[in-house]
């Protein structure tokens, strides 16, 4: 048999395979997604380093999509019980940190590329659900953020950041208050303070008049999560 | 045979699978149109829906590829042509997936029209939202389908190759492990080379910015190596069993 008919086909295969691998890590259409299915916990904790080493190589939006994907609080911390995604161990050191890293990186590339949401606005309604508004897109990178920065003890960050993000949230989203409810939502029964806890209804009536003046035909604007002044932390223990 | 002659027999011999094909398509066009016309059967509409035959011209392109493989083993060589010349024939009849590529998308106009779909032109959804032009969307589908040709050309010299206890094993094998790996995803329990082996995954977003370039040198590099793949596997395997010689 002729060896030499198979050298050439051999090297094409090769520089294919390794031209391909680049050219989809360092493209920015390409999603490098490591955890084959994002709902599955255990995959995501075992392909986090490649994701990690992506985002190394090539710190581009899919790349950062994949770990904003891959980190979220709500892997070791999931309020609404158990689920194929979350773990029921403790998270590990610095774990939240990153989670907020990643996030508020992802926010803030949200946030300065509203253009890209406008200009895919199409006709068709089913769009929408496929590929979210710009502010939906914001509530849950910000959701991740604060929660992520409060689970790491980091409260008056969070604080910080709900403050500031509530005052200069885009007038024509108001959606993106939903992350805000979220985080509300969250957090609320594990706090304590009396005072972060007035703090955080303050927020909530904010945020529910935010509503009100974007849905004003809407009966089903409430206080959502907190029950507003009635607020009572949930007792575990009853 | 010459090339010419290889590469004017494999398009006569498709010609008649591509229009049973387009038959079967017109078909499925009409079937809706003609209920809704005689008994004022209400079709809806179902936007995404408009798609499935860009599914249904890969699954004819992979059956296209599979097929080529299995002519050249019964025509092509007791007419004198030589395995090189075949596999060459096969390369020249690739660009007919331009042909598949522009008629689906004639077919997804036409069933757009006949079932009155909200969205109606000759771009596909993902083109809309991309904000594609109708010649990229051509040249993205063409490279698509073309890929899809040497894969199902790829499996068959593999069927082929392999002997048919191998491939039994193969199929069990793949078929054990998809199963654990279901079985385990429920309880945190899995296959190492599953959570290890990254997958690349390639779909544009909406907020994605494009890089056309990107999907084409993709596709490109991935049809160079399913054909050199295609063409080590082919080597030194004749059509009858035997080797053959220059």
């Amino acid at each position: 048999m002729n060896k030499k008919k198979y050298i050439m086909p051999s090297i094409i295969i090769v520089v294919s395979a390794i031209l391909l691998v680049i050219t989809l890590v360092f493209s920015t259409n390409f999603i490098f997604c490591t955890g084959l299915n994002s709902f599955n916990a255990e995959r995501i904790e075992k392909s986090r380093p490649f994701s990690e080493l992506a985002y190394k190589i090539s710190p581009c939006y899919s790349n950062l999509h994949g770990l904003y994907d891959t980190y979220r609080y709500t892997r070791y911390y999931s309020p609404y019980g158990e689920n194929g995604i979350s773990y029921t161990g403790e998270a590990p050191e610095g774990y939240y940190e990153k989670c907020a890293e990643y996030s508020k990186k992802m926010y803030e590339y949200y946030k300065a590329n509203s253009e890209a949401y406008k200009s895919n606005q199409n006709s068709n309604p089913s769009f929408d659900v496929a590929y979210p508004t710009q502010g939906i897109a914001l509530a849950g990178a910000i959701s991740n953020y604060i929660v992520s920065l409060y689970l790491d003890g980091q409260k008056e960050e969070a604080q910080r950041v709900v403050n500031e993000y509530v005052n200069s949230a885009p007038e024509d989203e108001s959606m993106c208050h939903i992350g805000v409810s979220d985080f509300l939502n969250t957090v609320h029964d594990l706090e304590k303070d009396i005072n972060y806890q007035k703090w955080m209804v303050e927020i909530e009536e904010k945020i529910t008049e935010e509503y009100y003046k974007a849905f004003p035909e809407k009966d089903e604007v409430e206080n959502m999560f907190t029950d507003g002044e009635n607020y009572k932390p949930f007792d575990w223990q009853k | 045979m010459k090339l010419k002659s290889a590469l004017k027999y494999r398009c006569q011999k498709n010609l008649k699978l591509i229009g049973v094909f387009y038959l079967a398509l017109s078909v499925i066009i009409l079937v809706p149109f003609i209920a809704k016309k005689l008994f004022s059967y209400s079709i809806g509409t179902f936007e995404d829906g408009v798609d499935m035959f860009y599914y249904l011209t890969a699954v004819f392109s992979f059956a296209i590829g599979f097929l080529s493989f299995k002519e050249e083993q019964d025509f092509f060589v007791q007419n004198g042509a030589i395995r090189g010349q075949a596999y060459k024939s096969f390369i020249g009849y690739l660009p007919v997936t331009v042909v598949f590529a522009l008629a689906e998308r004639l077919f997804t106009f036409l069933l757009c029209k006949v079932i009155k779909a909200d969205y109606s032109h000759f771009l596909s959804t993902k083109a809309a939202i991309e904000n594609r032009t109708f010649i990229e969307d051509v040249l993205y589908e063409t490279l698509a389908l073309m890929c899809f040709l040497c894969l199902g050309y790829l499996i068959a010299i593999i069927i082929r190759r392999i002997k048919p206890i191998y491939i039994i094993l193969a199929t069990v094998l793949i078929s054990v492990g998809l199963y654990a790996d279901y079985l385990s995803s429920n309880t945190n329990r899995m296959l190492p080379i599953f959570a290890y082996v990254p997958s690349l995954i390639y779909f544009g977003s909406a907020f994605n910015e494009l890089v056309p370039l990107n999907f084409v040198v993709s596709h490109v590099l991935t049809i160079c190596i399913l054909l050199s793949l295609s063409y080590i596997l082919a080597l030194g395997m004749s059509v009858n069993g035997k080797e053959k010689q220059k």
